[in-house]
């Protein structure tokens, strides 16, 4: 605490001391220095717990900075960033258990946070000359002005008997496919879906064609997808019981906890980051023919998928294993409640599917897409209930948990696979409100661009 | 839309935007857009109020100079881009060689990038599996380079496999740009074949090719376009002769140039 207080104190010096400085030397060169100092202050009040002090120091920093350059977005921007930090840290800090301080979560937030708030700073030092009008153009559809011509994002043509199979030397009195110019900006949709359901199979055979491509003649490759989250589970464990100076009295029940975390977040990870690059990396086929283009990251979907399931028998291991080690680790047991485990992991895997499918559409038209979306996964995953227990978080805090689009279903699972017990209702909601509302605003974005993509590939 | 024709093509515009930046990345939109600089955008008409009427069993060849929109009005009639103005209809089955390749995944045989574009173009798995062995005889590679990956294929041999399962998914209509291009003497002899046999079941051909004696031997109906409209549409003899007298010229002849 001393030292967070110093540090405040340091910080205060700073940002005042940055006002005039800022004031009289508006250059970028200035923000090097001044990130990183401010930087390692940050830092420091963190490893001391004074989350408190550290997101004072994080909005005076960006207020004086910026104020100073008169970006008066930037500053509503970073305030607003500050204060949500802020009311998270007092949240977390004066929950009952106050378990969560005291874990690496915490604290890996806090750094992936000030790693993005570093990047966002200098991406949007300049919106200090922008007009709110002119932000508002700028984020309302992806890209602003790069759309065809025309004014509609996409128009996108029928589907309608594409490519219906026909045998040789039918009569041409197959359905006449038209193409026209239509200023919806869907496509009809049943037509759409139509085609995606009779080319199921091509998402399935991609996914198993890619599985053998990538792990052709590897046994370790295969192993790898099972070991890598396994040791990171350990790797993460031991950090825990290190920090809280000595493990629970429940035996190896956190290990469990971390690892069917860790598992499910790594399907859902996949899923998210594979289907992004698959319309950028299907190039010739795009180019090519003719298909409903949400095949591609289904098939990734599919692909992961298929790497998940493997690691429920190892989880399953790994609790019998402990068990017998240490006899005070939770054994759940078998109840009617395992039978949510399907309803989970489809919700599950429509709210990363969802998600791939409007990364994916951004990844189409900024390629740098895929580099940001792994800052944002890693703050995802230590903002999850995977490292910290769901039951850390009282009150309001709890909140937390249903802004996160997979924080009710980690929960749910957790619940299930390591306390045994029903779901509450919340907790269903909350699952079924992510995956309805992941797919329609991810499908929404890629059915409405999508005939867009041949240009831009 | 009459039952005699293949496509029917009606007053086509398709114009696009390209971004001219160096790199399309979200950061540079971001710093862009804070400096107030206006994305560096051209837009470009590809095709411009084109009409035109393909009957069925004809073989049409597209000739024209580099970036006269033929690609462009290919992938329209394919049904990947999407017009920007007019309507095409199309009467049949669709195979199409636009980008050479077949599938996608350099790592994967050749036989399964056979089955992938199969099943992407619509087939079922029974029916892309059956064609499977045609296709491969077809291509005629070299010793088992069917089964090892696409990336070990010389240029030759994936431009054979792409033409080969092209032309074996049985379309009512082909699409065919510079495909003609790959293979050696003997395979484009065997290609030219499978074509005219393609023909004589009443089948539709369209070929983009700068290889003008492909095209007056092929085709039995020509068009020349140029800077996306459609300059002249007529026998292949004469519209390579008065595209030829064009290129040696360099500029277009008198009764164009109101065009």
């Amino acid at each position: 605490m001393v030292v967070g207080l110093i540090g405040a104190t340091a910080g205060a010096t700073v940002g005042a001391s940055t006002v005039e400085t800022v004031l009289n030397f508006l250059t970028a060169t200035f923000f090097v220095p001044a990130t990183f100092f401010t930087g390692a202050f940050f830092t420091t009040a963190f490893l001391t717990g004074a989350f408190l002090t550290a997101a004072f120091l994080a909005t005076a920093f960006f207020a004086t900075a910026f104020l100073a350059t008169g970006a008066f977005f930037v500053v509503a921007f970073a305030a607003a960033f500050g204060a949500a930090i802020a009311l998270l840290d007092s949240k977390i800090a004066g929950s009952k258990s106050a378990e969560i301080r005291a874990t690496p979560a915490a604290l890996l937030i806090h750094l992936e946070l000030f790693k993005l708030l570093t990047i966002l700073m200098f991406t949007f030092r300049n919106f200090s000359r922008h007009s709110p009008a002119r932000i508002k153009r700028f984020f309302s559809p992806i890209g602003g002005r790069g759309w065809p011509a025309g004014g509609t994002c996409a128009q996108i043509c029928s589907w309608d008997g594409r490519l219906t199979p026909m045998p040789a030397n039918q009569d041409f009195v197959s359905k006449v496919q038209v193409f026209e110019p239509h200023k919806a900006s869907l496509p009809p949709l049943i037509p759409y879906f139509k085609e995606f359901w009779n080319r199921r199979v091509f998402a399935t055979e991609l996914a198993r064609f890619n599985d053998k491509a990538e792990y052709l003649g590897s046994r370790i490759g295969k192993a790898w997808l099972i070991l890598n989250p396994l040791l990171l589970g350990i790797v993460y464990y031991v950090v825990i019981v290190i920090i809280r100076g000595g493990s629970d009295n429940d035996g190896l029940t956190r290990l469990n906890h971390l690892l069917i975390g860790l598992f499910t977040f790594y399907f859902a990870q996949t899923t998210v980051m594979s289907g992004a690059q698959s319309i950028t990396l299907g190039g010739r086929l795009i180019l090519n023919q003719a298909f409903p283009r949400t095949l591609l990251p289904f098939s990734c979907a599919i692909q992961a998928f298929r790497q998940f399931l493997p690691t429920i028998p190892v989880y399953i291991l790994v609790l019998i294993v402990g068990n017998w080690i240490s006899p005070a680790t939770k054994f759940a047991g078998i109840s009617w409640n395992f039978l949510w485990i399907p309803f989970i992991i489809a919700c599950i895997a429509f709210t990363a599917f969802g998600l791939a499918l409007l990364f994916a559409t951004m990844n189409v038209y900024f390629r740098d897409t895929n580099k940001i979306l792994t800052y944002i996964t890693r703050i995802w995953m230590y903002l999850s209930p995977i490292l910290w227990l769901p039951s850390a978080l009282h009150g309001s805090s709890k909140l937390l948990l249903y802004i996160n689009p997979l924080g009710p279903a980690l929960t749910a699972n957790s619940r299930i696979w390591i306390d045994n017990s029903a779901l509450s209702l919340n907790i269903v909601l909350g699952c079924l409100f992510w995956a309805v509302a992941s797919m329609a605003i991810g499908g929404y974005f890629f059915i409405s661009r999508e005939r867009d993509f041949a240009i831009r590939i | 839309m009459p039952e005699e024709l293949a496509v029917r093509i009606e007053d086509l515009s398709i114009t696009y935007k390209v971004s001219l930046e160096s790199k399309r990345t979200l950061k540079n939109a971001l710093m862009r857009a804070s400096l107030r600089q206006e994305s560096r955008m051209r837009t470009i008409e590809a095709v411009k109020h084109l009409t035109l009427d393909i009957p069925h069993g004809s073989v049409l060849g597209i000739v024209g100079s580099n970036g006269a929109g033929k690609s462009t009005l290919m992938r329209c009639i394919a049904g990947i881009l999407t017009p920007t103005a007019g309507r095409v209809a199309v009467n049949g089955k669709i195979s199409t060689l636009l980008a050479l390749g077949v599938g996608f995944n350099q790592s994967l045989s050749g036989r399964d990038n056979i089955i992938l574009g199969g099943l992407a173009s619509g087939l079922s798995k029974e029916e892309i599996e059956s064609k499977t062995d045609d296709i491969a005889k077809f291509a005629d590679l070299p010793d088992g380079f069917i089964d090892l990956p696409v990336r070990t294929y010389s240029s030759g041999m994936y431009g054979r496999l792409s033409f080969s399962v092209a032309v074996n998914m049985t379309p009512d209509i082909l699409l065919l740009d510079e495909a003609l291009s790959a293979g050696d003497a003997a395979f484009k002899e065997k290609s030219f074949d499978r074509m005219r046999q393609l023909c004589a079941e009443a089948r539709t051909i369209l070929i983009v090719s700068h290889a003008l004696a492909t095209v007056t031997e092929l085709c039995d109906e020509a068009i020349w376009m140029h800077k996306g409209t459609m300059l002249a549409q007529g026998k292949p003899e004469n519209i390579v002769d008065e595209y030829l007298k064009f290129l040696n010229v360099g500029t277009l002849p008198s009764n164009y140039e109101d065009m």
